[in-house]
């Protein structure tokens, strides 16, 4: 049988689902999660929000630590690395948001480009870099000072931390083929991860399972791993499913370069995007291609690591899956069934990162514009309201 | 910090099972009420309890199961928070003590497995959490995450004998935590596993009988809203499914699958205008459609062919398979089935879950309604209905909204709720009070007295009543059998009316009528019949008569009072006394420590200059005198003696009450206490009554002294008594009563007996149920009623309600139909407060829906008006338009609009604040000032003053001085303040939480319930120099209900007992969704941190059943983080220290099992809880302990013994007044201090 006080939210006006919430129907935090998915279908450029451009070149990275949705860190093609308060002035009807941090090159920074920021999942108190100059650094926030650097002798695309796991590994993706695993806790490389051909431009962690990691390269492959095990990789994903083996070499995920990897928030799905202007859904049980169409509108040359993101999920609303392609603009697709739900515009630069803030609902895109850009749900009260008093103005002119 | 009990049980069904728990030829109904499981045995005499439990969690699924071999069925359980439990009932045995064996066998309950099946990472289903058992329950499949089956093998092997262990004490059990992984021989469950699938909506799931191996079936959703059903077969050694291939689609409004037991086989598919028969083993499917509904639950009737099902509309079918001919061939295993027919049988309450339960029996079980057992009738009657309801159980959920009004004026809150919905929809009057339960009742007009007869003086019980009417007086006897036998008493004046009557020394027997005093000596004495006689002076009648066991006080001749002494032969004058007035009442009930039967003193109460006086005897002498103030007169005096305190109570003519504290000298009568208990005379009795919780006869003539309770009949009948030296009146359940005698016969042991108004004519006998019990009073709305105001001017109330006016089903698309999207009309109706008749009701237009209430009175306009908002109900988002509609309510209680406002966005809430009209309208505040116009003309209007931006949709406000708190829809809470005509933000919380219901403690504390049925406050951060710290609402403490709340209100369910006496303790009562009534108390430091002490090592003592942690399931949860119970301590929890045994309390002080020792005395600890808890006295008091006068001074010092709230409380109350401690006592260190109270001259007033 059913739980009891579960019902679907059906297509409902606002104020029957509240009735329903009061009565029991419909939880109310079903009603909320359907209300925010709902706001994500009206995300638009915040033209109230201004974040200050700090960077002098592209800004290639952001993130948004998770703790408290507050702070937002940026890695710039100058090597520079800032972080904001996106709290400050929240209510307030225009936004300036300042750096309230920075790490510029200095002896101890980073001497090339930035290809990508993290904070530490666990505590806001450390954040890692990758950059173009080989180096990984481990990064004290409150000091802004560098806390430990692994240099990998070749360029830096991406690294990740697992949010899941408490084995404290950076996975890192780089020109070289083989992945090398950094130890935070010890600050050594333990080990390397063999089986790509070409450069790795991106790696993932699972957010279900400690230890299985995803990368993409240039190969045209997405190698799985279960970085415990001794043959480490545990599969390639083949795009046309296939029966051959998990290794075979026919295996290949898109037809050219993969640039891109993100999880699904439950870990049961995994999404690529390569530059053959695709991106896959992958089902991690079957290790099959879903054949999810996303379309055609997806450009993707972009040579470094460009990873789509996914909104939360929720019970009951659809999950979105934004990829900023060629064409300055944020395609927002439906997750599951692949159609495009949004293109938002409004970036005068190529977008190179994105970064998500549930609690608001906004999205941040980095762009090689050097700006970095806010996009909320657009207020469509304050809209109405704007539009009241234009009407009024017209009123009083023409009496 | 804060102490949260429950007052009222939740009463929603949301879970209602059938199975054999309690022995294998037991027929058990099983009810799940969110967090608590009721055990019902079916008897042929109806539903009988025989165990309740709470759970440490709230029940997601409740489930039946039995294991392979097994005779009995186990519960399975799973919660929202995913835990799965199996649970076993048995009876206890008696060996444990030889007094165990004499007490009723109690069931307890032992657990069996308990596993965490929680993924974190995985994202819950949208249907809820789905677990079903294959029919020979060899598997059970979960659906609690999308895109996978949880699969829990059971052990074949599992032992007939469940392994698990009971644990001590009231049913809460302690458990091993046997998880499956342990993998061991016993364990009932093998290691689970998760099965992926690819349908993410899954509407429905069931497993199918007769299949060689476990078959499920699936309904689901697919992107495009379309439905489909399809199978899958289990492979349980490899841990696979596979598809069998046999699918279905296109099943528009398909919601329920009911699988079809074997030999049928095959499922059901319900849907919202269809219901189809399929059997994929013989690709068999047969529709018949129906008028357009949703069937919410359904149940066998017998081994599937007959099917009950219950729709959202509260109606009861029955579906019935039709087999064909001929399905005897042996060539062919399954029977076809060739039709199927639905019948509509009547109107039950909207089900919530539909068992039946044996003999055309089923229980149906409610969420927004009443639950009921009913009797299927195999023909129809009158009306046409299949149906009869045979029990109603009261159920107030889900409460929308609540007022706490205090309708009578005496001082004691009661709720006013709207609850259920649609058809269910009702108005529920909850009160606390004394229930008297009718034993038996009699129709004899024309009771003026009545009065109860013992064997002798000295007896405990009653057996005959003596009833007087105008003209005569008639004894009855009540035999054993409850029998009433008319007797003749030799001696006895029959034929005239009786003024007393009582049982006196010697075993003899006085009767009072209006010209004799007569000794009468009862048929079983040796000289049976009139012994002696008092006839008072020629020409002169008696008025008045009070008696005790040897002295007796008549009044003659309306001025002369007349002491009489009632020896064992002769009744003869002692004394005489004329006062220069009319004797209105008199009292010699013996209250003296000394001789039981004899008084010192007698109370008088005289008419025309109004006065009560205390009389000596037998020397007459005036010992003390009172005026009373006013021209009300005594009707009615009692001396009386609670917890051996000596009171003399005085009932007026008006309804009050005067106690008077009398000293031990008996000499002098100081300054009474007022209360009010109705609005007719009160006359007051002393009548036995039982405590049903220590479950001693406290009788009146029983050695502590006449210590019992005090029965004050009036139009508000109540119970006086005293727990803990304080007064406590307790309201009956009976509209009036005229004269009430104690009557513990043997038929009725603990029975009252009582004669109410003149116009009912009834004697009824009726035992009292227990103390400060709440009680519901039930008004059908039929309409979901949803928002209720207060209007004390008008004495009424004005409550919002929407109707359901048309039934045409809305389309989407063309393969959907949703049947339940109907038009709604809202209204608002006027309901009076005292017979709760619609007076009144204003409709609203359509496309719009009520949202708020309030009464508001606007600076400058002493009229009193109704303000209403409303949002639009067809914006698909947050609403675009909405009104503020102001409505007056005319001298004959009619509503008239006034003026109306029509605002961009739904108005939310509603709030008057300072005069004015404070609106919560979607994304901002409004306040709106009331501009009346020049006299006469009616353009009075609601101006905008000031507006504050900045939330998402404002569901809920509150106002506290000129602060104003607001909730949010998405962005939780926001604290403003209005100052200078501008309303600016102080504070606010930043998590991202959706309230339900928020309300402000005080200045500085807000409570708020958060949308994963939390709790929490949230300080101002006064402390801190940091702007940006300022500027954020700090979190002080978080706590799990487990259950939605709806409306924080004000107020309490207790009676004040001293007119003027501010609430001690901040409280805050809180209805939800399941229709619990809870309190949250705020405590002190010292208190929190006793209370908590003791919750966490009672925890320890009690175990939660099924091995669930309290601490873990009382932890703060929200969307995005969950923390320790933090500030707050579960009373419920801590109330059951009450009820420990000697050994557990030891335990619980000593603090075992790695808890901390308690070092303040048990007794402290008790007195304590008893004045927290609901259950007991409510109120802490603030009990004068003393005063002085200072004359010239113009100050008065009063030293209070309160806690430190309190004396707050008092500054705040008294302008001017200051306190100040005076010294802290060791042994009340857990909370009394002494102060000192400097007050004005003005308080003293006010005193």
């Amino acid at each position: 049988m059913k739980s009891g006080r579960t019902r679907r939210i059906a297509h409902s006006k606002c104020t029957r689902l509240l009735y329903q919430v009061e009565i029991g129907l419909v939880r109310p935090s079903a009603l909320q999660s359907h209300y925010l998915s709902k706001r994500l279908l009206d995300l638009t450029l915040d033209p109230t929000t201004t974040i200050q451009r700090e960077h002098v070149s592209a800004v290639n990275t952001i993130d948004i630590e998770e703790a408290e949705g507050r702070y937002l860190l940026s890695g710039g093609g100058d090597g520079n690395i800032y972080i904001y308060d996106l709290e400050e002035s929240q209510r307030e009807e225009r936004r300036v948001i300042k750096c309230m941090a920075g790490a510029e090159k200095t002896i101890s920074g980073h001497k090339g480009g930035i290809s990508r920021v993290n904070w530490y999942p666990f505590d806001n108190g450390m954040f890692t870099s990758s950059s173009f100059d080989s180096t990984i650094k481990v990064w004290d926030t409150n000091a802004m000072e560098v806390a430990c650097t692994f240099d990998l002798e070749n360029k830096v695309y991406s690294h990740a931390i697992s949010s899941k796991a408490t084995h404290g590994l950076i996975a890192t993706a780089s020109s070289d083929p083989r992945i090398r695993l950094c130890d935070l806790k010890t600050g050594a490389f333990t080990h390397s991860l063999p089986g790509h051909r070409g450069t790795v431009l991106s790696v993932e962690w699972s957010p279900r399972h400690e230890y299985l990691l995803a990368s993409g390269s240039t190969d045209t492959t997405v190698r799985l791993w279960d970085i415990r095990k001794s043959s480490s990789c545990l599969c390639s994903l083949d795009m046309h499913n296939t029966n051959s083996p998990p290794l075979s070499e026919a295996n290949v995920a898109h037809t050219r370069t993969v640039n891109g990897l993100a999880f699904t928030p439950d870990g049961l799905h995994l999404v690529s995007t390569g530059h053959d202007d695709k991106m896959r859904l992958w089902n991690l049980y079957t290790g099959q291609n879903t054949l999810t169409n996303y379309g055609t509108m997806i450009r993707n040359q972009f040579v470094y690591n460009l990873t789509p993101i996914i909104s939360p999920m929720s019970a009951g609303s659809p999950s979105y899956v934004f990829y900023p392609s060629n064409d300055r603009s944020i395609l927002m697709y439906d997750l599951v069934d692949g159609s495009l739900v949004r293109r938002l515009t409004g970036s005068f630069g190529r977008i190179t990162a994105l970064a998500w803030r549930p609690r608001t609902q906004e999205i941040y895109s980095a762009g090689n514009d050097h700006d970095i850009l806010a996009w909320g749900p657009k207020n469509v009260d304050r809209d109405n309201e704007l539009q009241a008093m234009a009407d009024q103005d017209t009123w009083s002119d023409s009496d | 910090m804060n102490i949260v009990f429950t007052a009222r049980k939740s009463s929603a069904v949301f879970h209602a099972i059938k199975g054999n728990f309690t022995g294998p030829d037991d027929l058990n109904l099983i009810l799940g009420k969110g967090t608590r499981v009721e055990v019902y045995l079916v008897s042929s005499d109806g539903l009988k309890m025989v165990k309740e439990f709470g759970i440490y969690g709230e029940i997601a699924c409740l489930e039946p199961f039995r294991p392979p071999g097994h005779t009995m069925d186990m519960l399975l359980l799973t919660t929202t928070h995913y835990q799965m439990l199996t649970l076993s009932l048995r009876l206890s045995s008696s060996s444990d003590s030889g007094a165990m064996a004499t007490i009723a066998p109690q069931f307890t309950i032992l657990s069996d497995t308990y596993t965490d099946l929680q993924d974190r990472h995985a994202r819950p289903s949208e249907a809820g959490q789905i677990v079903i058992m294959d029919p020979t329950s060899s598997v059970i499949c979960c659906h609690l995450y999308q895109g996978l089956l949880k699969c829990i093998p059971v052990n074949a092997h599992s032992p007939m004998v469940p392994s698990g262990r009971a644990g001590a004490g009231g049913g809460q059990n302690s458990g091993r935590q046997a998880r499956p992984s342990t993998r061991s021989v016993e364990s009932t469950f093998l290691d689970p596993f998760d099965l992926p699938i690819d349908e993410v909506t899954i509407m429905s799931m069931v497993f199918l009988h007769g299949c060689q191996r476990p078959t499920l079936a699936l309904l689901y959703q697919d992107k495009k809203e379309v439905r489909h059903v399809k199978t899958y077969e289990f492979d349980l050694k490899n841990k696979d499914k596979s598809e069998t291939g046999w699918a279905q689609s296109g099943l528009s409004g398909a919601r329920t699958c009911i699988a079809v037991p074997a030999p049928l086989g095959g499922f059901l598919v319900v849907g919202e205008y269809s219901i189809s028969y399929f059997n994929p083993a013989q690709t068999t499917a047969t529709s018949i459609t129906m008028n357009a509904t949703v069937m919410q639950c359904y149940n066998h009737i017998d081994q599937g062919t007959r099917y009950l099902l219950g729709d959202h509309k509260g109606m009861l079918y029955i579906l019935v398979l039709e087999i064909s001919n001929n399905a005897g061939s042996s060539s062919n295993r399954l029977i076809p089935v060739s039709g199927l027919k639905l019948e509509s049988l009547g109107t039950i309450s909207i089900p919530e879950a539909l068992v039946y339960l044996d003999n055309d029996h089923a229980f149906v079980g409610s969420h927004l309604g009443d639950s009921q057992l009913v009797q299927l009738h195999a023909n129809p009657d009158e009306q046409g209905e299949y149906v009869e309801i045979m029990e109603t159980f009261t159920n107030i959920a889900p409460v929308l909204d609540f007022e706490v009004v205090d309708l009578e004026g005496q001082g004691q809150g009661q709720i006013v709720a709207c609850s259920g919905a649609f058809k269910d929809g009702s108005l529920r009057i909850v009160r606390n009070g004394v229930g008297i339960n009718d034993r038996a009742v009699l129709e004899l007009p024309g009771i003026k007295g009545l009065w109860s007869l013992k064997e002798n003086l000295d007896a405990t019980t009653e057996d005959t009543l003596v009833m007087s009417f105008l003209n005569s007086t008639r004894v009855v006897r009540v035999t054993p059998d409850s029998e009433m036998i008319q007797e003749e008493l030799d001696g006895f004046l029959s034929d005239t009316a009786t003024l007393l009557c009582g049982n006196v020394q010697a075993g003899l027997l006085l009767q009072v009528t209006e010209d004799s005093v007569r000794l009468i000596a009862p048929p079983q004495h040796i000289q049976a019949g009139l012994i002696s006689e008092w006839k008072p002076p020629a020409g002169e009648l008696i008025s008045i008569a009070s008696m005790n066991g040897t002295q007796c006080l008549v009044a003659v001749g309306g001025k002369t009072l007349v002491y009489l002494d009632i020896g064992s032969e002769v009744v003869k004058k002692v004394g005489q006394t004329t006062f220069e007035n009319e004797i209105a009442c008199i009292d010699v009930n013996a209250i003296d420590g000394g001789d039981r039967h004899a008084s010192q003193v007698c109370a008088v109460g005289l008419w025309t200059d109004i006065k009560v006086l205390l009389v000596r005897l037998p020397t007459m002498e005036i010992l003390a005198s009172h005026d009373l103030p006013g021209d009300i007169l005594p009707r009615s005096l009692l001396l009386s003696r609670f917890e051996g305190v000596p009171y003399l109570l005085v009932g007026l003519g008006d309804g009050h009450l005067l106690t008077f504290v009398l000293d031990a000298t008996l000499s002098s009568l100081p300054t009474p206490k007022k209360i009010s208990l109705g609005t007719q005379p009160v006359m007051l009795r002393q009548i036995s009554a039982t405590r049903a919780e220590d479950g001693l006869a406290v009788s009146p003539g029983s050695a502590t002294g006449k210590s019992g309770h005090v029965f004050a009949c009036s139009d508000r009948p109540t119970v006086i008594y005293s727990s803990n030296r304080k007064i406590l009146y307790s309201n009956v359940n009976l509209k009036q009563v005229a004269t009430v005698a104690s009557f513990n016969c043997k038929a009725f042991p603990n029975a009252l007996a009582l004669v109410g108004s003149d116009e009912e004519s009834i004697l009824r006998i009726g035992s009292i149920d227990e103390f400060q019990e709440l009680h519901v009073r039930t008004v059908p709305v039929h309409e979901s009623a949803r928002r209720i105001a207060y209007m004390s001017s008008r004495k009424c109330f004005g409550v919002l309600t929407t109707q359901i006016v048309c039934e045409e089903p809305e389309t989407f698309g063309t393969t959907r139909i949703v049947a339940c999207d109907e038009e709604e009309i809202g209204f608002v109706r006027l309901y009076d407060d005292q017979t709760f008749d619609v007076l009144d009701s204003y409709e609203l237009q359509r496309d719009e829906a009520p949202q708020c209430i309030t009464a508001v009175t606007f600076a400058g306009d002493p009229t009193s008006y109704i303000a209403v908002g409303t949002a639009d109900t067809i914006s698909e988002g947050v609403p675009t338009k909405g009104r503020i509609l102001i409505l007056e309510v005319s001298e004959t209680s009619k509503l008239k609009l006034v003026t109306e406002l029509e605002v961009q966005g739904g108005v939310m809430s509603v709030k008057e604040f300072q005069g004015k009209l404070l609106c919560g309208i979607n994304h901002r505040i409004c306040l709106y000032a009331w501009k009346t116009s020049e006299k006469g003309s009616s353009d009075n209007n609601l101006t905008l003053e000031c507006t504050h931006r900045g939330f998402i949709l404002v569901l809920t406000l509150a106002v506290r001085g000129e602060f104003i708190v607001a909730g949010d829809m998405i962005m939780s809470m926001t604290l403003l303040r209005y100052t200078d005509k501008k309303i600016t933000e102080i504070a606010r919380d930043s998590s991202m939480d959706m309230l339900t219901a928020l309300e402000a403690i005080d200045d500085e504390t807000f409570i708020a319930a958060d949308n994963a049925s939390s709790l929490f406050t949230l300080v101002k951060n006064t402390e801190t120099t940091s702007e940006d710290e300022a500027k954020r609402l700090q979190w002080s403490g978080g706590w799990h209900l487990g259950d939605q709340i709806n409306r924080f209100k004000h107020g309490s369910l207790v009676m004040t007992n001293q007119d003027g006496d501010a609430p001690a303790i901040p409280k805050l009562l809180f209805a939800t969704v399941s229709g619990a009534i809870g309190v949250v108390a705020t405590l002190t430091a010292d208190r929190y941190k006793l209370l908590h002490k003791i919750e966490t090592n009672m925890s320890k003592v009690i175990r939660g059943v099924g091995g669930l942690d309290h601490s873990k399931w009382r932890q703060f949860r929200s969307d995005q983080r969950t923390l320790p119970s933090t500030n707050f301590v579960d009373g419920d929890l801590v109330e059951l220290f009450l009820d420990l045994t000697e050994d557990e309390v030891n335990k619980v002080m000593m603090g075992s099992d790695g808890g901390e020792a308690i070092n303040v005395p048990v007794t402290e600890v008790i007195k304590l809880i008893e004045e927290l808890s609901p259950e007991y006295a409510r109120i802490t008091e603030f009990e004068s302990q003393g005063l002085v006068e200072c004359p010239g001074l113009d100050t008065v010092w009063i030293t209070c013994k309160i806690d430190h709230d309190t004396a707050m409380g008092i500054d705040s109350f008294v302008e001017g007044a200051t306190h100040q401690a005076l010294s802290k006592p060791a042994a009340a260190a857990c909370c009394v201090d002494y102060y000192i109270f400097d007050v004005s001259t003005r308080f003293h007033e006010e005193v």
